[in-house]
Formats: C-alpha cells, sequence, structure tokens
C-alpha cells in the first residue's frame, strides 16, 4: 500500500475480520489463503476510497521476477512458496501477467484495466478467468 | 437488470480478485445470494487468489501491531461476554429477545438501542412521518442458505419500508428502502449502531431503490436511518428508522 500507517490499520482490520469470522471458517481452505484474501479486499477498498494506486510494476526489478531475492540465507518454507507463486504467475501468457498485474497488484478494476489495455471488458474478464485456471492447476499439480 | 449465471461464471474471477466495480458487485453478489451453483468455483477462485500475495516480498511488522491486534482481540472478546441484564423494561419497550446463542451478549446491546430510541428528538412529529420501528429477532430473517454470507433485517409501516440485507463474507449492505420523499431542505442519513453509538453510512441520494455501503458491519447492533438538514449531521438530529441485526 505504500504507506505503512495504512498497511497496519489493513492488516489490524483483516485479523480482526477473520477472528470474527472463525467460527464459520470453511475448513477445506487454508487459513493464510483465506488471510490474504481478506487483506487484498481491505487493501483495495481502502484505495480506491482514497482514489490511489499501489506502484507494483512487473519488470526486471519486480516481484515476480524469479530468483530475485535469492541469497546465502537459508530457504525457509514460505520463500519456497512465494518461489513457486512467481513461477506459476511467470508461466501466464504476457496478456494474462497484465491482466492480473493491473487489477490484483495495481487494484484496478475490469474497466479501468479494459481502458489502459484497450481491449473490451469482457476480454478482461475471460483473461482472469483463464490464469486463474492456469494457476490453479499448476498449483495442484505441484502439490 | 437480470444477471444471468453465464453472466455470473465469467465475473467470478474478476470478483475473487477484488476486480468488478462496485454496481457488478452487487449484481453478482445478490445472484450468489441466490442461486449456489457457484460455491465451489468462487472458493477454487479465492484459494487461488489468496495465494498471489505470497508472491511478493514479505515486510517485517513492527512490533507494536502485534501489541495493537491482541489488545483488539480483548476488546472483542469482552464485547461478547454476556452482559447482567438491564433493568425491568417498560411495557411497551422491546421484545424480550429469544435465548438463542446468536442473541447471548443482547441484553447490553439491547440497552444501548433503548437509549437512542429514548432521544428526546423521538417525541417529536415529523410531517413525512419518519417511520420508527425496532424489528425484534421475530423479524429477523436469517438467511437459510448460508448464515455466515446474508443478513438481513427489516421494517415496514403505512407508506415506507427498509430491508437491508448485509453480505457478511462481502462486507456489503444493501439497503432497499421505499421513504417518502424529505422535507424540503432536508435528507436521508444512513447510520450503522455500533457499541451503542451510532456511525455515519453516509447520506442517502435518494429516498427510494436500492443503495450500497462497503464496509465491515459486522460489529452492528442495528442500521438505522434519520432525517438530517441538507449535507447530512455527525450524529443523528431527528427521529430515527432503526432495524436491529
Amino acid at each position: 500500500m505504500g504507506v505503512s500507517k495504512d498497511a497496519e490499520d489493513v492488516v489490524q482490520e483483516s485479523f480482526l475480520a477473520l477472528w470474527r469470522q472463525a467460527p464459520r471458517l470453511d475448513a477445506r481452505r487454508g487459513l493464510r489463503s483465506y488471510l490474504m484474501t481478506i487483506v487484498h479486499h481491505k487493501a483495495v477498498d481502502r484505495l480506491r476510497r482514497q482514489s490511489r494506486r499501489p506502484e507494483v510494476v512487473l519488470g526486471e526489478d519486480a516481484p515476480l521476477r524469479e530468483s530475485d531475492e535469492a541469497g546465502p540465507e537459508e530457504v525457509t518454507e514460505q520463500a519456497l512458496e512465494a518461489a513457486e507463486v512467481r513461477a506459476a504467475l511467470a508461466s501466464l501468457s504476457r496478456e494474462q501477467q497484465s491482466v492480473i498485474e493491473l487489477t490484483y497488484f495495481n487494484g484496478m478494476t475490469i474497466a479501468e484495466a479494459a481502458d489502459q489495455l484497450k481491449i473490451p471488458v469482457g476480454t478482461v474478464k475471460s483473461r482472469l478467468r483463464l490464469a486463474l485456471g492456469h494457476l490453479r492447476r499448476r498449483f495442484e499439480g505441484a502439490s | 437488470m437480470n444477471y444471468s449465471c453465464q453472466d455470473a461464471a465469467e465475473a467470478l474471477a474478476a470478483h475473487a480478485l477484488d476486480a468488478l466495480p462496485a454496481g457488478e458487485r452487487l449484481l453478482l453478489l445478490e445472484h450468489l445470494a441466490e442461486c449456489r451453483d457457484h460455491d465451489e468455483e468462487l472458493a477454487r477462485d479465492r484459494e487461488v487468489a489468496g495465494r498471489l500475495s505470497l508472491s511478493l516480498r514479505p515486510t517485517a511488522p513492527p512490533g507494536r501491531l502485534r501489541a495493537a491486534l491482541l489488545e483488539a482481540f480483548d476488546r472483542e472478546a469482552a464485547l461478547l461476554q454476556p452482559q447482567v441484564a438491564p433493568a425491568a423494561q417498560e411495557p411497551d419497550a422491546l421484545p424480550a429477545p429469544a435465548s438463542t446463542d446468536a442473541v447471548a451478549a443482547e441484553p447490553a446491546r439491547q440497552g444501548s438501542v433503548l437509549a437512542l430510541l429514548r432521544q428526546p428528538a423521538l417525541a417529536y412529529g415529523i410531517a413525512a412521518a419518519l417511520l420508527i420501528a425496532v424489528v425484534g429477532l421475530a423479524a429477523w430473517n436469517l438467511s437459510l442458505q448460508d448464515d455466515a454470507r446474508v443478513l438481513t433485517t427489516s421494517a415496514a409501516g403505512p407508506g415506507m419500508s427498509l430491508r437491508v440485507s448485509y453480505y457478511s463474507n462481502q462486507q456489503v449492505a444493501i439497503f432497499d428502502l421505499d421513504m417518502p420523499p424529505p422535507a424540503a431542505g432536508h435528507v436521508y442519513q444512513a447510520w450503522m449502531i455500533s457499541e451503542g453509538k451510532p456511525v455515519s453510512l453516509g447520506v442517502l441520494p435518494s429516498n427510494h431503490g436500492r443503495i450500497a455501503f462497503a464496509g465491515d458491519m459486522s460489529h452492528a447492533e442495528a442500521v438505522a436511518i434519520s432525517l438530517e438538514p441538507m449535507g447530512g449531521s455527525s450524529q443523528p438530529t431527528t427521529p430515527i428508522v432503526e432495524a436491529k441485526f
């Protein structure tokens, strides 16, 4: 989110929401992914209300590049999972990466992404659908 | 506008990624509240979406954040503790709550709602004939489809009606209302009653139709509508319509 206080607020709100919903959580879903869903939703909501945009750009120094932070330090389970997700994202077509980047990582709506990419909204929806399907099969294949 | 299963299926991925515009998001939520055919697909999309954040470089949280979280949990837990029942109610006060788990902590909240109702302003008559109704548990329509997804409450009276649906998973509240036109120079304003205090949701752009508010209302005891001077007020100043969750 780029602003520390906003990020802390979002994290606190998200944990509280998770805590309140805990008795009703679907046991089949991973808790961490569930929490991330909440965090993303609240972060995007706050950014849109403040008419701000995060500064996440895909490129050579972007988080999606593999092995950009591998170092001599011990590789933890979290780092391995992060690498797996980044590899999965890198396996998407360029068109699918673009819509994921604009909507998920940059908080755009499908209408805004369509306008930026100069493609119909329906095409954005379709690419997002295909992208998530591809990622799901990739994650399922890896597990 | 009819929102078909095909429309919903095409929008699920965007919805899981928080990329739907507000208007379509509402249409999808309404469809999902009635149609369960998309549950599995949406759950799978959310699972994938939830993992995308893991690709980002983590940031070490400040130590104060953990302390703040623990304090917030303690406050939440304290609010959920059963409170001592209030003093004997007046004969025409709120009906006694049903003895269900869902209302184990209701006495303290009911006391707060009663305090609001006893504001002096409620004694005034208003030409627009605002509805004053408190919907007890008998009128609380808990969705049978998924009690974690939709909470609804409603109130009705001569020439006016209010129905509020709160989609807890999406944190969106939809007000379906039909109110008489506000008096000249006045507007309707929506409120959430939380911990006995009114929190403004905003001025209503219309006195009838469907209006949505986004936000965490999981801790709301009731929702209310008041008549305010143009531009709204920081606190409700006029008789209110109130519907309790």
